[in-house]
């Protein structure tokens, strides 16, 4: 599956996320580089008129302005403040926000052992209160295992993803709409380290937050709901049988984690199954 | 009463093993049924490998059960999906939890091992948050769910099997335990413990179960083949009789859920020896006032049981009796009307 990209969207940012997180499913191309055999069309601006519309039709909206007449009936995505509302009809992407259903939420105990596996200390708090912009791979490694972290901006919401123990700013509350005591500890720059260590050695508090971290992260943060309604919209999934249809179902409200070792091998374990019953190939799941 | 109402209580089926779980599902029956509602026992078999829980507990998820009320009690079955789901958690799966480093768990520092644990987790904390109300046996129980999990839970208290029919007897030359002979249990530390004691008491041991064999072969090799009777699995008949006869009842497992021993002692009036790390036992037992407490070892636990064993008799008496307050206002009715009406029923 092909699809082209055409127009300039308010928000790069938003919109390159967007388009990352589509490009895992499917071969995405800009205008000019090959767009002309797309099956499909993403409109980053909304205005904009796809040469043809052989396939689905997803138009990102980061602004006021609304699709025009031609691609009425496309999908409509748009950038809202995280918990915010969508415009009516389009499915939100909340910004900032982070693919949730693609990180592993990770509890305080199991932190623990996950460390305990990769030779680290029992505790390891992690200070990223100074990373500006979204945190790089050494960083993101480093929430993930942390007994608790101190984040602001989209380190944070790395961190709520993953369920790290969260202390953070008052500006970060307000943007990502946390509640003090609730999904994150909000203290002021000076109480940061003194919060980190208390929260560290809380192992009660920390299971609390780090549960209601990643719920919260879930329901105002998620991106992979709108980029899995652009991916159907744009290749049209066949209707899967009624067995694969409720065990997907089963395997998406417990957010199963993609290609993990334990999902594989329980979808190994059904796809024989359904081999068995169906007549089918095994099937892929989420 | 309110409303008669069918009620499902969910548990899982470990094929060929009867214990406290599989009592306690079964008195919980009887109570809802006593109480006027129509219950019955849903069961689905589990197997304990590492690789076979997520299959058992999807097993749970994509089944429906026809009921107005369902209770789920332990791992796998509250992966159950229902709107009127309560939980009354027994205990998760513990392998995977607060026994993840004792030598029986298969949940080691692997990749598969890592990955399974951290499917589990997630999946036990999100069909535990759907339940309308969360209750656990004990309070050991709601604080691992607190520490783990991330959830709260209310403890929630019931009698013990026999304990209506335990009454006061005499304090004999033993000390007795009933119990199913599995590592967690630590009966290997009861026997040790006797051999450090200088009481010279007895010690007696009802249950079965896989770890007969090496107990044996530990009594022999303490040289306390005298004092120490592993008599196998008893009627209920036999089994009152050696509460209500035993000086003392000892019961030292690792970070028990509830433990209906002890509250099985204290309705036959004997004070209770255990150690610091029993779990839920230690919600029952205090030191000096209806029982001993002694650390994980053998010596430690030795001089708990000198000092109940060194008891006079009516000493061992008003132990005995303070244990039976702590049981005796616990009421299987308080526990149906307690579930159901957290169900909304």
């Amino acid at each position: 599956m092909r699809v082209g990209v055409l127009g300039e969207p308010w928000d790069w940012r938003a919109a390159s996320a967007f388009l990352e997180g589509v490009a895992r499913w499917v071969e995405v191309v800009p205008a000019g580089g090959g767009a002309e055999t797309a099956n499909g069309w993403i409109l980053l601006d909304p205005a904009a008129e796809p040469p043809s519309l052989p396939g689905g039709v997803v138009v990102w909206r980061s602004g006021p302005r609304l699709p025009s007449e031609t691609v009425r009936s496309a999908l409509v995505v748009a950038v809202t403040a995280p918990g915010g509302p969508a415009p009516a009809g389009a499915i939100p992407f909340p910004w900032p926000g982070t693919d949730v259903r693609a990180r592993l939420h990770l509890t305080p105990p199991l932190r623990c052992r996950w460390r305990r596996a990769a030779g680290l200390p029992p505790q390891l708090r992690s200070d990223l209160w100074d990373v500006t912009g979204p945190p790089d791979p050494e960083q993101a490694t480093r929430i993930l295992l942390s007994s608790a972290v101190a984040a602001r901006g989209e380190a944070a919401v790395t961190a709520l993803a993953t369920g790290a123990p969260l202390v953070t700013d008052r500006a970060t509350a307000c943007q990502l709409r946390l509640r003090d005591g609730v999904e994150a500890v909000v203290v002021p720059v000076s109480r940061r380290a003194a919060a980190l260590e208390e929260l560290a050695s809380d192992s009660v508090r920390a299971a609390r937050l780090s549960r209601l971290g990643r719920r919260h992260a879930e329901g105002c943060l998620d991106h992979s709901r709108a980029v899995t309604a652009a991916v159907n919209a744009l290749a049209g999934q066949p209707p899967p049988s009624a067995v694969v249809e409720v065990l997907g179902r089963a395997l998406g409200e417990l957010w199963a984690p993609r290609q993990t070792v334990a999902v594989s091998a329980l979808a190994h374990r059904v796809a024989s199954l359904l081999q068995a019953t169906d007549g089918r190939p095994a099937a892929t799941f989420p | 009463m309110g409303e008669r109402r069918r009620v499902c209580v969910c548990t899982a089926q470990v094929p060929f093993v009867r214990g406290g779980a599989e009592q306690h599902v079964d008195n919980l029956v009887g109570a809802l049924r006593a109480a006027g509602h129509e219950a019955e026992v849903v069961r689905i078999p589990v197997a304990w490998s590492r690789e076979a829980v997520l299959p058992s507990a999807l097993a749970w998820r994509l089944v429906d059960v026809p009921a107005d009320v369902v209770i789920a009690t332990n791992f796998p079955s509250y992966f159950v999906r229902h709107p009127r789901k309560v939980v009354w958690l027994f205990h998760q799966h513990r392998a995977a939890y607060d026994a993840m480093d004792a030598g029986w768990s298969d949940f080691d520092l692997s990749a598969d091992g890592l990955s399974i644990q951290q499917t589990l987790t997630d999946w036990d904390t999100r069909v535990l948050e759907e339940a309308v109300a969360r209750f656990s046996t004990s309070r050991e129980v709601a604080a691992r769910l607190a520490r783990y999990n991330g959830l709260e839970a209310t403890p929630l208290y019931h009698p013990a099997p026999l304990q209506s029919v335990l009454s006061a007897g005499d304090y004999g030359d033993y000390l007795f335990c009933a119990s199913r002979l599995e590592a967690n249990k630590r009966m290997d530390l009861a026997i040790r413990a006797l051999a450090e004691s200088g009481s010279g008491m007895r010690l007696v041991i009802a249950g079965e179960g896989s770890q007969r064999r090496p107990l044996e072969d530990l009594v022999r090799r303490l040289g306390l083949s005298g004092r120490v009777d592993l008599v196998g699995f008893v009627d209920d008949a036999r089994l009152v009789r050696l509460f209500q006869e035993a000086r003392a009842v000892i019961y030292p497992p690792y970070q028990e859920d509830y433990g209906y021993v002890t509250l099985q002692a204290f309705a036959a009036r004997k004070p209770v020896v255990t150690t610091s790390d029993a779990g839920g036992v230690l919600e029952w037992v205090e030191p000096g006032e209806n029982g001993a407490i002694g650390d994980p070892d053998p010596a430690s636990l030795g001089r708990a049981i000198d000092r109940v064993a060194g008891a006079r008799i009516q000493e061992l008496r008003a132990m005995g009796e303070r244990g039976y307050q702590r049981v005796r206002s616990l009421r299987w009715e308080d526990v149906v009307d307690t579930l159901m009406r957290a169900a909304g029923a």
